[in-house]
Formats: C-alpha cells, sequence, structure tokens
C-alpha cells in the first residue's frame, strides 16, 4: 500500500468531516452529529454492497453502484436531519453541541447492540472499488472539490447570506424577513448530507464498518478541525480537517509521543491563532460610480393601516400592557409616549411578534397578524428597529442593508430594485449619511452611524409601516435635528407610515400628527401634540404625584 | 426496588461529585473545561499506583516500588495533585484565553487539547489495560452488607456516603461562606467583583483547584467501587458529565447534584438484558429533556432584550 496516498485520501475524508460541521456553523448552530450521519452513510453504503450485490466472480465493485450509495446516503441523512434539526431548533450554543453530542452516542450504542449492523464486530468484507487502497484517491477528491466548490457558491449565494446573518443575530435576522427555522433546518440537512456521502465512501475504503467510526471524540476532533481552521469560510473548516488528520502521520518519527505532541498543538493553535488559519475577510465592494435615485411614493392619509383590538400582554402578573386599542393611518408619524416602564416596547414587541399577546388582535392590511411569526410580518411589510441596537456586528455597512432584501422573492426584487438591490442600498446610505463608512463593520460605528444605519436597513425593505424605537437615543443635538427631518422624509418622500417611540419630547411633538401616552400598561391619552401637552392625566403620569402611588 | 435506588443513588452521587467540578468552572467563567474527564483519569490511576506500589506499565516499563501509603493518604495524595494540576491546566490553557476574552469555543478547543495530552501521557505510562484495586488496601470496607434482604457492597456504601457528605459540605460552603459569595460575585459579573476588592484571579483558580479535587475524588471512588479499564474511560466520563450538567441546566450548582442522581438512578433501572444499552441511556434522557426544556431541568431562560 502506498502510504502517502492514503494520508492523502484520509486528509481529504476530514476535511469533508470539517466542512459538515461548518455549514451548519454558518447559520450559528454548533452541532457535533456529523460522526453519527457518517456512521448512518457508512452502515447504508456496508450494508447495500455487502446484503444487495452479489458478485458473480472476485471482480471489483462497480462505480455506478458507488455513486448510487453515496447519493442515497447523503439523501437519508438529508431526511433524517430535517426532522431532528426541526427537534433540536430551539436550542443553542452549548446546548445544541451537548445535544447532538448525545446523538451521535445513542446512535453509536444502538449501531453495537442492533442485530443487523452486525454489534461489537460491525460488517466486514465490505467489497473494494478499487485494486488498490490508492485508487481511493479518485473517489475522496473529486467528492471534495464538488463539496468544497458547492459549499462556496452556498456562501455567496442569498441563502448564505441569511445563514450569516442568522449567525450573528437570530432576532435581527427574523425582523428582517429571514425564517429561522426554516433556514436552520437547511444548514443541519445539508452538513448531515455532507457527512453521509464522506460516510458511504468511506466503509469501501476500511473494508471494514462498525461502531468505532462515529463516537463523541471523533464530534470533537472535527470540532477542533474548524476552530483552528478557521470557522469563517468552507476553506477553512477543509485546512483545518486536512492538517490536523495529517499531524499524527507528520509526527510518525516521534512514535509513541506523538498523540501527546499532537494535543499540545491543539492547545498553541487555540491560544496564539484566535481567528484560525484560515482568518475571515473583509468584502470590500467598490463604491459605484453613481446610483439610480430613490423610489418615491406618497400616502394617503385616510385609511387605517394598522389596528390593536384590546390588545394586552401580560407577564405572570404583571400587566405590561392592558387593553390597548388603538388604530394608526397610512401616511401618519404616530408617537408612542409614557414614563419608563410604561409598556411602549412591549407594544413594539406584540406587533412585530416578539412577544404573543395574551389577549386582543392585531390587525394589519385587513389580514389578522395577530398569531403571525416574526419574519411573516416582516415579509409583509412590518419593519423595526431596536432600542437596543441589533445590528449584524462583524458585517458591513452595506452587508448590514443588504440583508433587508429577505423580505422579497426573486421576482419582486427585479422589479423593485431594477439597477440591482447593491445599488439600491447605497442610494439609502447616501440618504442616511453613511457612503463614507460603506466597508466599515457595523459594530466598529459610532452611537449615532448604529442608529441611522439600523433605519436605512429597515428602509431598504421598504416597508409599510416603519416601528422606531427611540431612534435619536444617545445622539448629540445636532445629529437628533438630522434624524428629526430624516424621519420627517420617509414620511413625505416615501409614503412609510412611521410609529416612534422616543423620550426626546421636543421631536415628538415636533413631528408626530398623532401621539398616543401609556402609563402602567394602559393608554390614558390620545390625540394632537397640543391636545396632549395640556393633558392633566399626561402631565400627572409624567410628573408624579401621591395619587400615583396607588396605581404602582 | 430499594436495591435498584441504593444502586442507582451510589453511582448517582458520583456523578454529581465529578459534574459539580464542570458546573463550577461553567457558572464562573460560562465555559466548558473539557480537561475534567482526564483529569478525573489522572486521579484514579494516581491512588492506585499510591496504594500498589505499582507505577508504569505500558511504554514505560513496570516499575514496583516497596512504597504503598494507605488508601486514605494514597486518596489524600491524589485529591491535591489533582487540585495542583487542574490549577496548572487553568494557568496554561484558560488564562490566555481569558486575558483576551477570547470566544467560550476556544476554551472548549484549548482544554480538549488538554485532554488529549494527558490521556495519551497516560496511555503511554500505564498502557491500556485495566486496572484493580489491592483489596487488602480496602479491608476496612465490609465486603457486603446485608439488611434482610437488600445486599449491598460495602464500598458502594462507603462511596455514597463519602459523595453525600462532600456534596452537602459544598453546598453549604457555596450557599454561606465569603468563598462561596466571592464566587457568585464573580460569576455574575468579573469587573464589578474586582471593583469590590473581590480577588477574581485566586478566586477562578481556587475554583479550578476545587474542581480537579472533585475529579480526582470521583476518579479514586470509581476506580475503587469498579476498576480502571484504561485511560480513555476519564473521556467517557467526561462526556456523561457534561451530559449530567446540561441535563440539570448549566452553570446552577444544585441542578448538578439533581442530574447526577437522576441519572444514577436512571441507568440502575435498566434491566440486566438490555445492559448493552445502558450507555445510551444517559444520552437518549438528555436529548429528550432538552426538547421540553432547552434551558436543562433547573436551568434559567436567559432573557433577550429587544
Amino acid at each position: 500500500m502506498d502510504l502517502d496516498a492514503f494520508i492523502i485520501i484520509v486528509m481529504l475524508q476530514q476535511a469533508l468531516l470539517g466542512i459538515s460541521l461548518y455549514v451548519p456553523l454558518m447559520s450559528g448552530q454548533l452541532s457535533l452529529a456529523s460522526p453519527a450521519f457518517y456512521a448512518i452513510g457508512g452502515y447504508l453504503a456496508a450494508l447495500v454492497s455487502t446484503k444487495l450485490w452479489t458478485s458473480p466472480d472476485a471482480s471489483l465493485y462497480p462505480w455506478t453502484w458507488v455513486l448510487g450509495e453515496m447519493l442515497l446516503a447523503g439523501l437519508l441523512c438529508f431526511i433524517l436531519a430535517q426532522g431532528i434539526g426541526r427537534m433540536v431548533l430551539r436550542l443553542r450554543g452549548i446546548y445544541l453541541a451537548l445535544a447532538t453530542l448525545a446523538l451521535v452516542e445513542v446512535v453509536r450504542v444502538l449501531c453495537l447492540n442492533l442485530e443487523w449492523t452486525g454489534g461489537a464486530i460491525g460488517i466486514f468484507s465490505i467489497p473494494q472499488v478499487f485494486e488498490e487502497q490508492q485508487g481511493y484517491l479518485w473517489l475522496f477528491l473529486p467528492l471534495f472539490v464538488g463539496v468544497a466548490l458547492l459549499v462556496r457558491k452556498l456562501e455567496s449565494s442569498r441563502i448564505g447570506e441569511a445563514f450569516r446573518a442568522l449567525r450573528e443575530d437570530e432576532f435581527a435576522a427574523a425582523a428582517m424577513g429571514i425564517d429561522p427555522a426554516r433556514y436552520k433546518t437547511l444548514a443541519f440537512a445539508w452538513g448531515a448530507a455532507i457527512a453521509g456521502v464522506t460516510g458511504a465512501a468511506s466503509a469501501h475504503l476500511m473494508n471494514t464498518w462498525n461502531a468505532r467510526q462515529g463516537t463523541f471524540d471523533a464530534s470533537i476532533n472535527i470540532l477542533a478541525y474548524v476552530v483552528i481552521g478557521g470557522p469563517w469560510s468552507v476553506w477553512g473548516a477543509a485546512l483545518g480537517g486536512a492538517i490536523l488528520s495529517a499531524l499524527p502521520e507528520i509526527l510518525r518519527p516521534l512514535q509513541d509521543y506523538r498523540l501527546v505532541v499532537n494535543g499540545i498543538l491543539i492547545v498553541l493553535a487555540s491560544l496564539y491563532l484566535p481567528r484560525g488559519l484560515v482568518p475571515d475577510r473583509r468584502r470590500k465592494r467598490p463604491r459605484p460610480s453613481s446610483w439610480p435615485a430613490l423610489r418615491e411614493a406618497r400616502a394617503d392619509g385616510s385609511a387605517e393601516i394598522l389596528q390593536m383590538d384590546a390588545l394586552s400582554v401580560h407577564f405572570g402578573g404583571l400587566k405590561a400592557v392592558h387593553a390597548v386599542s388603538l388604530g394608526i393611518k397610512r401616511g401618519e408619524i404616530f408617537g408612542l409616549i409614557g414614563p419608563n416602564g410604561a409598556g411602549k416596547t412591549t407594544v413594539f414587541n406584540v406587533l412585530t411578534g416578539f412577544v404573543p399577546a395574551t389577549a386582543g388582535t392585531v390587525r394589519f392590511l385587513d389580514h389578522d397578524i395577530t398569531h403571525a411569526s416574526v419574519h411573516h410580518r416582516a415579509r409583509w411589510g412590518l419593519m423595526r428597529t431596536f432600542q437596543n441596537l441589533r445590528l449584524l456586528k462583524q458585517q458591513t455597512v452595506l452587508e448590514n442593508i443588504l440583508s433587508a432584501t429577505h423580505r422579497f422573492n426573486a421576482e419582486q426584487r427585479r422589479t423593485l430594485f431594477p439597477a440591482g438591490a447593491e445599488a439600491e442600498a447605497w442610494a439609502w446610505m447616501e440618504f442616511t449619511g453613511l457612503l463614507d463608512k460603506a466597508d466599515r463593520h457595523a459594530g466598529d460605528l459610532n452611537y449615532g452611524d448604529q442608529r441611522r444605519l439600523e433605519m436605512a436597513r429597515a428602509l431598504m425593505a421598504r416597508p409599510d409601516i416603519l416601528l422606531m424605537d427611540e431612534p435619536v437615543a444617545g445622539m448629540n443635538p445636532n445629529e437628533k435635528a438630522g434624524m428629526q427631518a430624516l424621519i420627517r422624509q420617509i414620511r413625505d418622500r416615501f409614503g412609510i407610515t412611521v410609529i416612534l417611540i422616543e423620550h426626546h419630547v421636543p421631536l415628538v411633538l415636533g413631528i408626530c400628527d398623532r401621539i398616543a401616552v401609556l402609563n402602567f400598561g394602559e393608554l390614558i391619552a390620545l390625540g394632537k401634540p397640543s391636545e396632549i401637552q395640556n393633558n392633566p392625566a399626561v402631565r400627572q403620569a409624567y410628573l408624579g404625584s401621591s395619587e400615583d402611588v396607588q396605581h404602582g | 426496588m430499594l436495591q435498584i435506588l441504593l444502586n442507582g443513588l451510589s453511582i448517582g452521587s458520583v456523578y454529581a461529585l465529578f459534574a459539580l467540578g464542570y458546573a463550577l468552572v461553567f457558572s464562573l467563567l460560562g465555559v466548558i473545561n473539557f480537561a475534567q474527564g482526564a483529569v478525573f483519569a489522572v486521579g484514579a490511576y494516581l491512588t492506585w499506583s499510591l496504594t500498589t506500589g505499582s507505577w508504569g506499565g505500558g511504554q514505560v516499563p513496570l516499575w514496583e516500588t516497596e512504597m504503598r501509603l494507605p488508601f486514605l493518604a494514597a486518596a489524600a495524595v491524589s485529591l491535591v495533585v489533582c487540585a495542583a494540576l487542574s490549577a496548572l491546566i487553568e494557568r496554561f490553557a484558560f488564562e490566555p484565553l481569558r486575558r483576551r476574552k477570547a470566544e467560550p469555543l476556544l476554551y472548549l478547543v484549548s482544554s480538549l487539547g488538554v485532554a488529549i495530552v494527558l490521556v495519551n501521557a497516560l496511555l503511554l505510562m500505564y498502557g491500556a489495560e485495566t486496572r484493580n484495586f489491592d483489596l487488602d488496601t480496602l479491608s476496612f470496607i465490609p465486603v457486603l452488607v446485608e439488611w434482610g434482604d437488600l445486599r449491598v457492597r460495602g464500598i458502594q456504601l462507603v462511596i455514597l456516603v463519602v459523595s453525600l457528605l462532600v456534596l452537602a459540605a459544598l453546598l453549604l460552603l457555596f450557599r454561606f461562606s465569603m468563598v462561596g459569595k466571592a464566587l457568585r460575585a464573580v460569576a455574575e459579573n468579573q469587573t464589578t467583583a474586582s471593583l469590590l476588592g473581590i480577588p477574581v484571579h485566586r478566586t477562578i483558580v481556587l475554583t479550578f483547584a476545587l474542581s480537579g479535587a472533585l475529579a480526582s475524588l470521583a476518579g479514586t471512588l470509581v476506580a475503587t467501587g469498579f476498576s480502571i479499564p484504561g485511560p480513555h474511560f476519564g473521556l467517557l466520563f467526561g462526556l456523561k458529565g457534561l451530559a449530567v450538567i446540561v441535563l440539570g441546566g448549566m452553570g446552577e450548582i444544585s441542578g448538578a447534584v439533581l442530574g447526577g442522581l437522576l441519572l444514577g438512578l436512571i441507568e440502575a433501572a435498566v434491566p440486566a438484558e438490555y445492559s448493552g444499552y445502558k450507555e445510551a441511556v444517559a444520552f437518549a434522557l438528555l436529548f429528550l429533556v432538552l426538547m421540553v426544556r432547552p434551558q436543562g431541568l433547573l436551568g434559567r431562560r436567559p432573557l433577550e432584550k429587544l
């Protein structure tokens, strides 16, 4: 046997497993399930080739059958993972890692004990595809190249964009119209399919397949591949897998000490290569020389676009919002004010679907949306900004704005952005004064710019209603005045209805058509700014009095 | 029934003891020390060597000495050595990352590296054979205790009593002592704790030492109660410990205890004809619990502020 060729085959195989962990990670899921699907794929190939295929003589196993097995294994793992992925959706970080690790152990013990998997001995004499073992290079090399290129393509696709948004901030992604459940399940299932295909190919390479093929130490090793190689791109995951699996061979002169040295190298790599061997590249995009002007639209201010009817949100005994009924007219700038803890943000959360309503209904564009999910509401045109800023911090300003186009399907994007979504994004950066910062990471911007970026991102989605939660908080007077002008333009030029939560009273009184005042979750006043200004109940709520204590 | 209960509580209390080490580090730093299982194995081998006087036997030739410590002294030495080892692991594999405020994933990988080093070092030294304790050194423990129908191995009773006593002592310590308060303060917010004059670094080192001591104690107890089936056993036990803390709710000290006892009981309840599946019970249980309660049994769901 040619040892060098064998090492290369193992490197490719482990690189593929590295990629199978990386794909779920793209969407922010730390899944350690790869060895389970790898084992399942291998068992499938082993069973098919030993039970179904009967060789007339001692000839080699046919090519077409191997490819068929690999396809079948990928498909089986994809379907299995769709089911499992749905189940583990709610788990995050280390909980997901442990649940998937549990899956690996359960699959291992099942395979060890079941009859048709051959018990502890496993399935042996799996027919060979090639005369010599090095021939498997011609199976693994094309497989690796194919998978790597596919995943590379995935990275630059819109699905990859959605994955990255989810990895950074699931709430922000959902608020942009990305369906977290769908994309996370998809990423999980693709990772599983890659592991399954690799397992099917490996069964022939190994000749024997048993429960030792998918163990939890393998899970942790694969995690080490991705972290040390760099969890930012398919090349990092692949390189990590190739290098770490070759290490024991490279260290062979050290004989029995090689595994100890291997461990030391892993410690050193995690200490001194915190970003991985292949670091995250900042994707710079050149500024185009020109972009089309933003499409303008006007709104007629008569019909009601959003209605709350006796809407309540209770957290246990706390009535955060209680029996609030409000109708917002199209083209209005509507202010929502009240003392701290009055329930303003909770109103936004229940309107956008982040918090379920305890009672009452929400109607938007004449549809009952009380029970719709966050991303559905976003898709229908209900967008928000966040009080505590939820930007994709590791991504550039331009990428943040582009993430908002997930509300639309391909056809809608073609009609809405005839010059391309990117051109439109540049126009919104110009509108919000972020042109010079297009390539900066959102997390590096100052506070005011971050607020403007949240607004630009929401506007890119061309919402019917924009809910802005404290848009001028933390801004200096100049910036506040600028933001006030922008908000007015959003309505006047683009016909977007605005609901505003703000503590800065001059701004609210200055631009709002109507204002609602909340106190202790209840609506205590509603009217024009001048009416609100002179309302005694409002003054009492803000300035406080002995009556106030009774409420508390 | 009572038999199962006793068997379950006995092994469950060791799980709890061991998992407490994970839970302490996690509650403090929000990261998992994967080397905990390897320290467990080191503790078990060390106690074995000190009581039997035999060292090596793997690549390192077997070396028999006349120096045999009484069992309790050996266990104590092993405890101290493992505490120091764990503190060293903090110094070399965790502190550099902590100073750089690295991602939690990196801690997992660097402690994995440490675990690989330790387990393979043990493998070089002792080989992969099963090691049994010299029964003479344990002669002060009755072999079998009988109460009517109930037959319990003496060592199991010792395991149960020792583990429960240590668990109770530690829970009281965390609840009421200054050390416990410092621990909770550092877990809450390191910067604030250090502003309040709490020696943050010393608290962290102390916690690692304590978790190392717990690992060693668990290792000694399991090894005397059963055997040492090779260094890799440490990693497998380590994985079970992880299952225990996730089951109970990460970072919840009492969750680790509850999870450990629960797991021991359920494993003991697996009928003998399905003993092949016993190893999977912990993980199947973990999976099911997480489906229903993603934050574990006693864990609190983190609040997201929008």
